[in-house]
């Protein structure tokens, strides 16, 4: 998991159009695509601005230079969060169907209805759609950019500040974390070894996470009394420095607004369907 | 009046645990002062109560003559700048410039002033390079340097370091030294820093407060302070090695005068092998 974390950096850190591009444009994009296929009502129309979305996603991942296996990588990664969600949706009755048509009966009591199949399928376009986007997001613009970029769209200076820390102190921890396994390795620890006693690899893991528990404890201190050092106090913020967004952005911003807007739009009022 | 002055100053640490005992500490202007003692002498601890971090269990702490007040305390840790051993414990912003602006943030300065004051402090420093990296990519030197700056920034009249060298290559340990030295000259600053490092001291610091168990057991010049190998090894502390040779070579019959500079060393031995008048 930490090193999913150095990876994203890394990709974050390649060169692009698309990487180039402000971060505001990228946040306002991503946050555009995600209100507007949540906006879209509960019925098949989903299938067809769910696949035009996905195909503007694609092509703007195809600019970005990164292999689809990374894409597809982060996506898998997030299943078993979003996927249990999902595939209970077909035991469930909801409240956008009427009626409801079991077609397979299960032990205890459990149908699968056809119209929570398809709601299930809505669900799963909408989530799939949504994170590409937030995996666009996050894979082509740098932590330190996007939280600026948040702040210069009007992120509160409490938040921006906390969040600048946590992205920094992430780090951190994610070098001490990786010291630290390297000494347990330099130690021959391994925790699936089956020579070692249950026990003895559960406590020594426990040990672990305590001083990683304590060290982020007294780290948290002395990080403090640096601040206290450098004026801190009630009216601290994370200084932004201004940034006007070329024009060539505010056009690619433009378009892509124009073009997320309309699809939903065209979709629903021409009840048009690629499928 | 001193810039800074501690008078009988105690400290206790919670579960009674004597840090500090009646310190007495001065800090002229435009001097160089190095805090010396072996690990746990209390030079940490005497250093946060110069900008008000620690607040004296008994005694006083002066700055500019004034004690340290809650009325003062942002001016005073304005006026008092500290540089922690651990950088990372002192860079919390996730990138370098961001970092440097915390101070001047904080001072309530416009964002013009905060804008120059961070590159003239990196520029000081010489990173003005790694403005825009974050600070996981950067080398322990280029960290410290970053912290450096973020306290220069505040434009500080005292500058405290805690054990500047750590962790630092040979390179970064000169540059460091270089940059300790023009400060006093350049910007009449005031340098107070913490080492262990006695090799170290006789290049940058013009006066010497010998610390141990939270006291202080011996203040004066280099001069002064290494002519006393017994105290210093009574504490954990050695004399450093061009002291300590020229003195056996001393002791050994040659004609040396006493020096503790590399420079003063140079002239002192070619003087005494007749390499130069």
């Amino acid at each position: 998991m930490i090193e999913e974390l150095f990876q994203i950096e890394r990709d974050a850190y390649k060169d692009s159009p698309v990487h180039r591009l402000d971060a505001r444009v990228k946040i306002v994009i991503a946050f555009a695509a995600i209100i507007a296929l949540v906006a879209v009502p509960y019925s098949p129309m989903i299938y067809t601005v769910g696949a035009v979305f996905f195909l503007f996603f694609a092509l703007l991942w195809c600019f970005t230079g990164l292999s689809p296996v990374i894409y597809a990588r982060r996506a898998l990664a997030i299943i078993p969060l979003w996927g249990v969600i999902i595939f209970f949706q077909i035991f469930l009755k909801n409240k956008y169907y009427t009626t409801y048509d079991v077609i397979m009966s299960l032990p205890f009591g459990i149908n699968i209805y056809a119209q929570s199949v398809e709601f299930a399928f809505i669900l799963l376009v909408k989530f799939v759609v949504c994170i590409s986007f937030i995996i666009l997001l996050s894979t082509t613009t740098k932590m330190p950019d996007m939280l600026e970029g948040g702040a210069r769209m009007g992120l509160p200076a409490e938040f921006a500040l906390a969040l600048g820390m946590m992205i920094r102190y992430l780090f951190v921890f994610g070098y001490m974390f990786r010291k630290m396994n390297e000494t347990l390795k330099t130690k021959c620890f391994d925790a699936f070894d089956r020579k070692l006693s249950y026990r003895y690899r559960l406590r020594q893991l426990g040990f672990t996470m305590g001083t990683m528990f304590i060290r982020s404890y007294e780290q948290g201190e002395r990080v403090y009394t640096s601040m206290l050092c450098r004026g801190y106090g009630r009216e601290s913020y994370l200084f932004v420095e201004r940034k006007p967004i070329k024009r060539p952005e505010w056009a690619f911003l433009s378009l892509s607004l124009a073009f997320i807007i309309a699809i939903p739009i065209i979709v629903w009022l021409g009840q048009f369907s690629i499928f | 009046m001193h810039l800074i002055e501690t008078r009988d100053l105690c400290y206790t640490y919670p579960g009674k645990v004597t840090a500090l005992n009646n310190i007495n500490f001065i800090a002229p202007r435009n001097s160089r002062i190095a805090v010396i003692g072996s690990n746990g002498a209390g030079k940490s601890t005497l250093f946060k109560h110069f900008n008000g971090i620690f607040k004296a269990t008994s005694g006083s702490v002066l700055i500019r003559g004034e004690p340290i007040t809650k009325e003062n305390i942002k001016e005073i840790r304005k006026f008092v700048g500290i540089v922690f051993q651990n950088p990372d414990d002192q860079i919390f912003s996730p990138t370098v410039e961001q970092d440097v602006a915390f101070g001047p943030t904080n001072l309530g300065l416009d964002p013009e002033t905060i804008h120059h004051r961070v590159h003239e402090a990196l520029r000081v420093v010489g990173i003005e390079h790694l403005a825009h990296r974050v600070p996981h990519h950067l080398s322990g030197g280029e960290k410290k340097r970053v912290a450096i700056a973020g306290v220069i920034a505040m434009e500080p009249e005292v500058l405290v370091l805690d054990e500047p060298n750590a962790g630092l290559d040979p390179r970064g340990v000169a540059d460091l030294n270089s940059f300790i030295n023009s400060l006093p000259k350049k910007y009449g600053m005031t340098v107070i820093f913490s080492t262990h490092d006695v090799g170290l001291v006789p290049e940058v610091a013009d006066y010497i407060y010998v610390m141990d168990k939270g006291r202080i057991v011996a203040q004066g010049t280099t001069d002064e302070i290494f002519v006393q190998p017994d105290m210093l090894r009574s504490v954990r502390l050695d004399v450093p090695v061009i002291p300590r040779l020229l003195k056996s070579l001393k002791d050994s019959g040659v004609d040396v005068s006493m020096a503790y500079t590399y420079a003063d060393a140079e002239e002192a031995l070619l003087k005494a092998f007749g390499k130069r008048s």
